[in-house]
């Protein structure tokens, strides 16, 4: 079995879905605001996501040299 | 970019787009009246008051024009010499340390120029500092400015408010120019001009001419000593012991108890009912109806889509309806009318009569003076009140003509029908012609010419007897 592809929409994806029940669990527990906080944090999905797609494709282009 | 991957991209700006939206929503919603949940404004949430006074000494005759917005204006009549002004602050911000460091920015403004004391806030420029920027800050402090003046007795008030109550009262004039709330007005010893939109006014007391601009409100208006002039949108309008009076309204309503001189109304959609109406009555108005009672002088009513009622007019009567019909009853002057689609009934005319009715019958009862009747469609009765001795005609097309004569009537009879029956049973009656459609015969010496004529009906004439119950 190969190593299977890097995709930097999931790793956005699955950051997203973390954060948000974490945040979720925060917020029943009575610490956080959940809307407050998502609506603050929710461009970091979007942050992460560009980073790990500049990530990718410069790994992308060492390898070809 | 995948097909996958740009779904999902535009799933999480869309989703940021809906957190966005619902943290707003949430912050703007509050408690509104009655306790329902309203998206909150400027003004919801906390509030302080505050209170500032400033005294303007001013020179006689000086007059005094007040300008606001989003609070109320108050004007009372006070000690000569001298202009009073309170300015009752409310500032809707989280805490108090926070409100007061704003009311305390919030200053009256009076500047005398040219015999007229101005008075009025810097609203305007804190407005602008504290203002909404663009269409996503809602960061804008609300606060609202009520005013209370006391002026010299007899001095004239101007007052132009926007989203506030307005108050003035004791004062030798008025012009107030308002919107989005109530202006009450009273106790006025000379005109007053009022321009409303959005709200009611309730005026009273008014010895000079009133002119009303109004426009989604009612007005209500009693002891308003002069002429009053109305131009009314969408609102009633409710007199009471006025001058002259004359309105201009739509999708409104008129209700005018004794009007001390003429009265004239052009309306649409508008039901109108006068009483005690000292002059002449002059009405156009659709798609409702008119009642008007006691007039004073003649009376002219014209309606489309409405009925007419009209009761004890001391002068002449002009009606024109159409779709609905015309009962008029105690008329002074003659009686002038024609009705579309809808039938008249006249009752105790003292001069004459000259009627059409095109869709219904017509019931002319207890005349005196010459009458013309037609129907087209429907028949004709006639009930003089006294002896019959003027000329009448009458006609009916799909429909009878009946007329009962009293005793010590003289006139001459033409009588025909074209398809219906003749029958004429008045004692007295000397007949020169007769035939099955045709009848010519006199009753007594002189008098007028009586025709009476059915295309399509009968003609029948009898005697009525002077105790006989109309």
């Amino acid at each position: 079995m190969g190593a299977r592809p890097f995709k930097p929409e999931g790793i956005a994806l699955g950051a997203g879905l973390l954060g948000l029940g974490i945040l979720a669990t925060l917020a029943n527990l009575g610490y956080v605001d959940l809307l407050r906080s998502v609506r603050l944090g929710w461009p970091l999905v979007l942050v992460l996501w560009g980073a790990a797609e500049l990530y990718k494709t410069f790994s992308a282009g060492k390898g070809l040299r | 970019m995948r097909p996958g991957k740009l779904v999902l991209l535009v799933g999480v700006l869309a989703a940021g787009g809906v957190i966005e939206t619902a943290y707003r929503v949430r912050e703007r919603i509050d408690a509104g009246p009655f306790g329902w949940v309203v998206l909150g404004g400027r003004f919801q949430g906390p509030a302080f008051s505050y209170e500032a006074m400033e005294t303007r000494a001013v020179p006689e005759d000086t007059r005094a024009a007040v300008e606001n917005a989003f609070g109320s204006v108050e004007v009372r009549a006070g000690a000569p010499g001298a202009v009073e002004v309170k300015l009752r602050k409310v500032v809707f911000l989280p805490n108090e340390a926070k409100a007061r460091a704003f009311a305390d920015r919030l200053v009256v403004r009076t500047e005398l120029a040219d015999g007229v004391l101005h008075v009025s806030t810097n609203r305007a420029e804190l407005e602008r500092e504290v203002g909404p920027i663009g269409p996503f800050r809602f960061d804008s402090i609300g606060f609202e400015t009520h005013l209370s003046l006391r002026v010299p007795p007899g001095t004239e008030v101007e007052v132009k408010n926007e989203h506030g109550a307005v108050d003035v009262a004791e004062v030798a004039s008025a012009t107030i120019e308002s919107s989005h709330d109530d202006v009450t007005l009273r106790d006025v010893a000379g005109a007053a001009k009022l321009s409303i939109s959005h709200g009611d006014a309730s005026i009273e007391k008014i010895a000079g001419d009133l002119e009303i601009s109004a426009r989604y409100g009612d007005v209500t208006l009693t002891d308003a000593a002069s002429a009053v002039r109305i131009s009314q949108a969408h609102g009633d309008v409710k007199s009471l012991r006025t001058g002259r009076l004359k309105l201009e309204t739509q999708y409104g309503d008129l209700s005018a108890e004794d009007v001390r001189g003429d009265l004239e109304v052009r309306g649409e959609h508008a039901a109108v009912t006068a009483s005690r109406v000292q002059g002449r009555a002059d009405v156009e108005t659709s798609y409702d109806d008119v009642k008007l009672a006691n007039v004073g002088a003649d009376a002219r009513v014209k309606v489309e889509h409405g009925a007419a009622n009209l009761s004890d007019i001391k002068g002449a009567a002009s009606v024109e309806t159409s779709y609905a019909d015309v009962n008029i009853e105690q008329v002074g002057g003659s009686v002038t009318a024609t009705v579309e689609h809808g039938s008249l009934r006249a009752a105790r005319i003292a001069s004459g009569a000259r009627v059409k009715a095109e869709g219904d019958d017509v019931w002319l009862d207890g005349f005196r003076g010459p009458v013309e009747a037609e129907a087209q469609r429907g028949s004709v009765r006639l009930v003089p009140d006294g002896p019959l001795v003027g000329s009448l005609s009458a006609s009916a097309t799909y429909g009878d003509v009946q007329l009962q004569v009293p005793p010590g009537s003289r006139f001459e009879l033409h009588a025909t029908t074209d398809s219906g029956e003749l029958d004429v049973s008045v004692p007295g009656l000397t007949t020169s012609q007769a035939s099955k459609r045709r009848l010519v015969g006199r009753l007594g010496e002189g008098g007028g010419l009586v025709q009476l004529s059915a295309s399509h009906g009968d003609v029948r004439v009898s005697r009525r007897a002077e105790s006989e119950d109309r």
